[in-house]
């Protein structure tokens, strides 16, 4: 397959929910569990045979049917994902599972419980905020209950031996999108901000090892391919999700790039330190996901993710950062200011910026937003 | 941007005020009190108190303690227990508030400098009106800052690791998880002792059993006249007056665990018991009697005047609820362990932190309240910074209507800030909803 329909088949899968692979899995009389955060480790739903489905609000633009039980003062994430079970966009899944992200997901569990369109497997999987040992250990008795309750959910068995398999194969993601990462740090990538996204995105919304094989496949193609050239600025973009590579496409028109980023739909997942793949499964899994750096609602890890920040900004050799924050994400939106600081301090130029999470409702705007920021970077 | 200065120079008037506020007796005898309206009776030894925890502030200022800023779900008894001047946040943010809107302290103004400085314009003016004058300088820097919120409310914990990162001060974090039962409790008291022995290494002062004792008993007191107090609420006409919701808060959260608090809690109840006496309620005529599913509103010290001129009883907001038990004073493991019981029971650290309908969940605790106090309706001042609150009022709503069958009121204003919605389209709102419900 070449690079152009490897990319094409990883925009079909990132631009829908319910894609062609789902579709193939579930009339094998297979089962799809949502979840909704990179502190969930996927790895013990793909050890009992089920396919993990990150949950977005990939295609939503309005949620009048979310916003009757969430408010305007919820981000438009948790509202945009809310709308798509209200609309029946999640119908394809056999359950789903939240954990404790912020207060928007704490709350928009509520509402997904409440309307009991979707057997939820309960309890909300609840993450300390600082890295303690104890910390640690509440948190593997988390994943562990969790384990359980698929297990008892769904029927299914999962063994030490299953789970060891699963995170071989999450290894082999993170080692393939880590790869794709150091592509992107060529003078000339060999693919863009908003293609790379949706590789990425698509991880997450099919099966592991058919993501692995069109991931490789598509890593040799780049290895050899012409990169993109004519553009001006290298930027980093960071802050709240994004699931939608139009947002970056938007950016990328302004004549920029986007070379790198600390999304916890992108780098940040793919940068930390990979899970063990000896001893007890669970304790790696609660070693890998519960120490992960990404993101401000772990209270004391501020200088750490900086840290790293500004040496993926370096690795990338960036000439802006943009942090980004969507309306009433104030996790995101204080952290930024935090950053804002520091990078500027770092001789990086920032640009602040909060938006909604329908990038094209407010395309227009970014756009101005980020031509007036290059032309103060210059060049 | 605001001319400097302001509380900072207001702070040796108010002192002066305070401090003779100090020469009166803890608590005035009975014929004197029997002279006095039921809310002088209580406003008096409330002043009293205040008066001390003003002093405590003073001679942090001057260096004479540690000053130690924390959130309102911390329980003051560690910290006046340990010789330092707690300063509570939204206390700093409430005092702001209240200040007439020509004053350049009034927290209008704390919290457009923080915007200025590129925070977001959707964070908590409860904790950012604070923040802000610490940031600003108007107040002196603390020396420490001790975040509690972290699990049930994000912006609250985020404004305080951005206040001492910015001021570059030691930050100490309390976590908790989002469930009520006992692995949370354990969990939650494994981190209040990591922060307690955090204190005593800051301090240079190890906790010492008999003044921790000491303040302990000071609150197994005031929690069995709460208990009282809560008792003679649900009697109809509620003898309480409505002052008493906004005193609760400033005392448990300020002067908890010290003397002066005693008297306060002492006076209401007396005042509350002469009232049932005679058959007669604080309110001259009860009409509605209404929970307040969240915090008032606190930037206008008349508004609770105001709601009992219309005949509206406030028997209960979320501030104002402690289902507390008194402390186990045997040893400081017991007193330690009791104190983290006593704050994953605080108001929202107790409702917010997890599932709307799991046990002492925002749902659970609203309907119990509702029903115990005989609610004719419910009102949410609708703080626009809580997104727990708002993302669930829906689903609270619908379950006070359907089991408790009383209607709610979103005043869509902020308890701290006047400008989103006025106070006269707030009473304006109130009137419509009365009459709508007869």
């Amino acid at each position: 397959m070449d690079q152009s329909r490897l990319l094409n088949d990883f925009d079909a899968v990132s631009g829908t929910l319910l894609n062609s692979y789902i579709s193939e899995w579930k009339t094998q009389g297979k089962q799809v569990l949502g979840y909704n955060c990179s502190y969930f480790p996927e790895e013990i739903v793909h050890a009992a045979g089920i396919l993990p489905f990150r949950i977005r609000g990939t295609g939503c633009t309005e949620t009048p049917r979310a916003d009757a039980f969430l408010s305007r003062a919820n981000c438009s994430f948790a509202r945009a994902c809310l709308e798509h079970l209200l609309q029946g966009q999640y119908d394809f899944l056999d359950s789903a599972v939240f954990v404790y992200s912020c207060d928007h997901m704490c709350t928009s569990h509520n509402s997904w419980k409440a309307q009991g369109k979707l057997p939820l497997i309960e309890n909300i999987i609840s993450v300390p905020h600082s890295i303690t040992d104890y910390g640690r250990s509440w948190y593997r008795e988390e994943i562990c209950n969790i384990k359980d309750k698929i297990e008892e959910h769904f029927g299914a068995v999962i063994t030490d031996g299953d789970l060891t398999e699963a995170i071989i194969a999450c290894n082999e993601t993170q080692r393939l999108q880590k790869r794709l990462y150091e592509l992107r740090r060529a003078d000339t990538p060999p693919i863009t901000g908003s293609q790379s996204l949706s590789v990425l995105v698509a991880d997450g919304s099919m099966p592991k090892y058919e993501y692995n094989r069109l991931l490789r496949a598509l890593i040799e193609q780049l290895e050899t391919a012409r990169g993109v050239t004519g553009y001006e600025h290298r930027l980093m973009i960071s802050g709240s999700v994004i699931d939608n590579p139009a947002m970056l496409a938007i950016i990328e028109d302004t004549g920029a790039l986007v070379v790198t980023d600390t999304l916890c739909f992108g780098a940040s997942r793919s940068f930390g330190v990979p899970t063990r793949e000896d001893g007890d499964p669970l304790d790696a899994l609660a070693d890998r996901y519960y120490k992960q750096v990404l993101c401000p609602r772990m209270f004391e890890s501020y200088p750490e993710r900086f840290d790293s920040a500004l040496e993926l900004a370096k690795q990338a050799e960036v000439d802006g950062v943009i942090l980004q924050s969507i309306r009433n994400c104030d996790l995101h939106g204080i952290d930024n200011a935090m950053l804002q600081k520091d990078f500027e301090k770092a001789g990086i130029p920032v640009l602040v910026m909060e938006r909604e999470y329908d990038a094209l409702a407010d395309a227009g705007r970014i756009k101005t937003r980020v031509q007036a920021f290059l032309e103060r970077i210059g060049k | 941007m605001k001319e400097k200065s302001t509380l900072a120079s207001m702070m040796p008037s108010l002192m002066r005020f305070m401090n003779w506020m100090s020469i009166l007796p803890g608590s005035l005898p009975r014929p004197i009190t029997n002279l006095l309206s039921q809310k002088s009776e209580i406003a008096l030894p409330a002043l009293k108190a205040n008066s001390a925890y003003f002093k405590l502030m003073q001679d942090g200022w001057k260096g004479k303690r540690k000053v130690v800023v924390h959130p309102f779900n911390f329980p003051p008894e560690i910290l006046h227990a340990m010789d330092t001047a707690p300063v509570f946040i939204e206390f700093l943010s409430t005092l702001a508030s209240m200040a007439p809107e020509k004053y350049p302290d009034n927290v209008f103004h704390y919290l457009d400098y923080t915007y200025e400085t590129g925070l977001p314009g959707t964070l908590c003016a409860g904790q950012l009106g604070g923040a802000g004058a610490l940031l600003y300088g108007d107040w002196p820097k603390p020396d420490l800052i001790l975040s509690g919120a972290p699990g049930f409310c994000d912006v609250n914990s985020k404004i305080l690791e951005y206040t001492a990162r910015t001021l570059d001060i030691p930050l100490l974090h309390l976590d908790m998880s989002a469930y009520h039962d006992e692995r949370a409790m354990a969990y939650f008291r494994r981190s209040f002792r990591d922060v307690v022995a955090s204190l005593e290494e800051f301090t240079g002062n190890a906790l010492d059993p008999e003044l921790l004792r000491a303040t302990v008993d000071n609150t197994n007191k005031v929690i069995e006249l709460y208990n009282e107090i809560a008792g003679l609420q649900s009697a109809v006409p509620s003898p309480i007056p409505n002052l008493y919701a906004f005193l609760n808060v400033a005392m448990k959260f300020t002067v908890g665990g010290r003397p002066e608090a005693i008297p306060v809690y002492e006076a209401v109840l007396n005042s509350a018991k002469k009232k049932v006496k005679k058959g007669e309620g604080a309110l001259p005529n009860e009409k509605v009697r209404c929970l307040m599913l969240y915090t008032s509103i606190y930037f206008d010290d008349k508004f609770n005047d105001w709601l009992e001129e219309n005949g509206v009883a406030l028997i209960m907001d979320i501030l104002s609820y402690f289902p507390l038990t008194p402390v186990d004073t045997t040893s400081t493991d017991t007193m330690v362990d009791g104190l983290a019981d006593m704050a994953l029971n605080f108001p929202m650290a107790r409702q917010m932190k997890g599932p709307l309908d799991g046990p002492a969940g925002w749902a659970e605790d609203m309907v119990f309240l509702a029903k115990k106090y005989r609610a004719d309706c419910a009102i949410f001042s609708g703080n626009p910074a809580c997104k727990r609150a708002h993302g669930s009022l829906r689903l609270l709503s619908d379950r006070l209507k359907n089991e408790v069958g009383i209607p709610t009121l979103n005043l869509e204003a902020d308890s701290w800030d006047r400008r989103i919605t006025p106070m006269p389209a707030i009473k304006e709102k109130i009137l419509d909803f009365l009459e709508v419900i007869g």
